[in-house]
């Protein structure tokens, strides 16, 4: 094709200019796709430590529930239910006297039987230290950002009080790591017993948290746990459901600054043809006078753009994978705060990519239609007398 | 009598100025035959350019018809016009407009490869044959930046002719080469016109190669005089 023939020579003897296009829209396309990357992956990540800790759905009653292990046996009997742990949460007060002295802090209290945890939330996986010792009452568990902070050792006693006041003395049995930071730092799991005694409620339960199978299917099981059992739902979508929107506004307002990269590299593209019709504008007359068409002087200035675009959108996703493949598995980033992390998680779907690389090629293609349209409507006397 | 290869029949051409309209070409009428060799002189301004334009299919008349061995342009398509640019025409420029990207060679093998892109092989050959005519056979791998004024010009002949076409148009084409350069352009045109019996018009100040040619025009007012015809 004499067009592309035409377009590939412009190309190559203006290497320069055609470098510049390439690398900008290589630098916007890998900046674009890594960035989803890396938040997808943070996404991601803090959805899943939500979701391994806390419950998929969450049942309660108008008040506090007396016959929970029934509820629990209804509830365990429905489909693409993993597990049901009945839970009593309060807040109270830690105190440790330590070797480095005393230590004070609010925290969160969940009592709950820690055989249905283990079986519900595999919560045995998340100890990192010492061990979940499920017949005896006066043990718990702690963060391990909060043990850290203690500088407490397992074994090493601790006071719980509760709002009601009352005060019980417990063991360090183990320390579990949700990854969840807000949950390291302030959690401690008793057993659901020992929470009973600290806040007067005897044997009762103020929720079920109920795990499943596939987090996703939360809505169906909670309509079911709605019409069967008649008791009241929230799914971890409605319980969350700030960080999510939080989660989802921040990804588009990054979109939309990075996709500015790109629309500024589309910008280059629009600039580099622009200059070349202004140059070319000669030879455009004497190409028309040669018998060139105005749709094939158009096709060589738009396969010109297309060319550079598509080299810049090649180079630029391989160049993006390859961060992303690298950050994946090599860099170990200091995260702690509020993702924290050891490693930058990476999600990336085919989907994804390909949205990137169609919307870039429209960029391309409304920057190199217009310097290619206005070539095109050259008239050729005109052309030849431009100086 | 020859064959026509080229009929313009009362040709107008006008400008319009900000005061009042300039008739350009007037009623113009001119029969070109297979082989022959024209000339078109005249004063700066007269419409020489202008009328090689309209020849060229570059410009459109505002009124009159053109005809290419006998097809009427007016009744053509677009396409088809710019299939007679590529087949039946070779353009010859003052300043060669040679595409700076490409070599000599494939400069020349330019307009054959628009009309067919596949026989790029036996294009190629035909470039260089043609090259080697205008005795540029050593620098057909030079882009125009490494040609001096003639040889450039010599490539620009060399690429109007790649087609074969009906008629070669040339718009002073020695209007920026020293005399010698010159002499050797005239010569070449005299020898492509006679070995390759290829009807040329030529629009020159140059009397030296109007001439060679077998008739000369003198164009004023828009009106095309014959000054000498040369049997």
């Amino acid at each position: 094709m004499i067009e592309f023939f035409i377009a590939k020579k412009h190309i190559i003897e203006r290497k320069k200019q055609s470098i510049i296009s390439i690398l900008g829209m290589t630098i916007g396309i890998a900046v674009l796709i890594v960035s989803i990357g890396i938040a997808n992956g943070l996404d991601k990540n803090m959805i899943e430590s939500i979701l391994s800790i806390t419950s998929h759905v969450v049942v309660q009653d108008n008040g506090d529930m007396e016959n929970y292990r029934d509820i629990q046996k209804k509830i365990e009997s429905i489909e693409g239910v993993k597990g049901v742990v009945p839970k009593t949460s309060t807040q109270g007060i830690l105190k440790y006297n330590g070797v480095l002295g005393s230590y004070v802090s609010g925290v969160k209290i969940e009592g709950l039987d820690l055989a249905d945890a283990k079986r519900a939330m595999e919560l045995d996986k998340k100890i990192v230290q010492g061990t979940m010792d499920f017949d005896n009452p006066t043990q718990l568990l702690m963060g391990k950002e909060l043990y850290e902070q203690l500088g407490a050792n397992i074994g090493d006693e601790v006071s719980i009080v509760s709002a009601d006041n009352r005060e019980i003395r417990f063991k360090i049995g183990g320390v579990f790591q949700s990854g969840y930071y807000e949950y390291d730092t302030s959690l401690v799991m008793l057993p659901l017993r020992a929470v009973q005694v600290l806040t007067y409620s005897g044997d009762t339960v103020s929720k079920m948290d109920v795990m499943l199978y596939d987090a996703y299917k939360s809505d169906e099981v909670a309509s079911e746990i709605n019409s069967t059992i008649g008791l009241n739902t929230k799914t971890w979508g409605q319980l969350n459901r700030n960080l999510l929107s939080a989660l989802s506004l921040e990804k588009t307002v990054m979109i939309i600054v990075f996709s500015l990269i790109v629309v500024i590299a589309g910008f280059v593209v629009w600039v580099t043809l622009n200059m070349l019709v202004r140059e070319k504008t000669r030879d455009i007359g004497v190409m028309r006078a040669m018998g060139f068409s105005s749709e094939k002087i158009m096709k060589i200035f738009l396969i010109e753009g297309m060319v550079l675009g598509v080299m810049g959108i090649i180079i630029g996703t391989a160049v993006a994978l390859g961060i992303l493949w690298y950050v994946k598995n090599y860099s170990i980033a200091q995260l702690t705060s509020i993702y924290y992390l050891t490693k930058i998680p990476v999600e990336l779907s085919l989907k994804e990519i390909f949205t990137i690389i169609g919307a870039n090629l429209v960029v391309i293609f409304i920057s190199s239609i217009f310097p290619a349209y206005r070539a095109a409507k050259l008239q050729p006397v005109e052309a030849l007398r431009y100086e | 009598m020859s064959k026509i290869v080229l009929n313009l029949e009362k040709l107008n051409k006008n400008y319009k100025d900000k005061k009042r309209e300039l008739h350009i070409i007037n009623n113009l009428d001119l029969k070109v035959e297979e082989g022959e060799f024209i000339s078109i002189l005249g004063k700066s301004g007269s419409g020489k350019s202008t009328l090689l334009n309209l020849m060229g299919l570059l410009d459109k008349p505002d009124s009159g018809k053109i005809y290419f061995d006998g097809i009427e342009v007016d009744n053509l398509k677009g396409s088809n016009i710019d299939k007679i640019k590529n087949e039946m025409l070779g353009f010859v420029f003052q300043f060669h407009y040679l595409l700076p990207e490409f070599t000599a060679l494939e400069n020349v093998m330019l307009p054959a490869l628009l009309k067919n892109f596949k026989d790029k092989a036996e294009i190629k050959e035909r470039a260089i044959k043609l090259l080697e005519e205008v005795e540029l056979g050593e620098r057909m791998g030079h882009k125009p930046n490494e040609l001096s004024g003639g040889e450039k010009q010599r490539v620009a002949i060399a690429r109007a002719l790649i087609n074969s076409p009906k008629i070669l148009l040339a718009d002073e084409p020695t209007g920026n080469l020293d005399e010698e350069t010159s002499e050797k352009i005239h010569a070449l045109l005299r020898r492509i016109n006679c070995d390759m019996n290829q009807s040329i018009i030529v629009v020159t100040h140059s009397r030296e190669l109007a001439k060679i040619c077998h008739k000369r025009y003198y164009l004023k007012k828009g009106y095309l005089h014959l000054e000498e015809e040369i049997k």
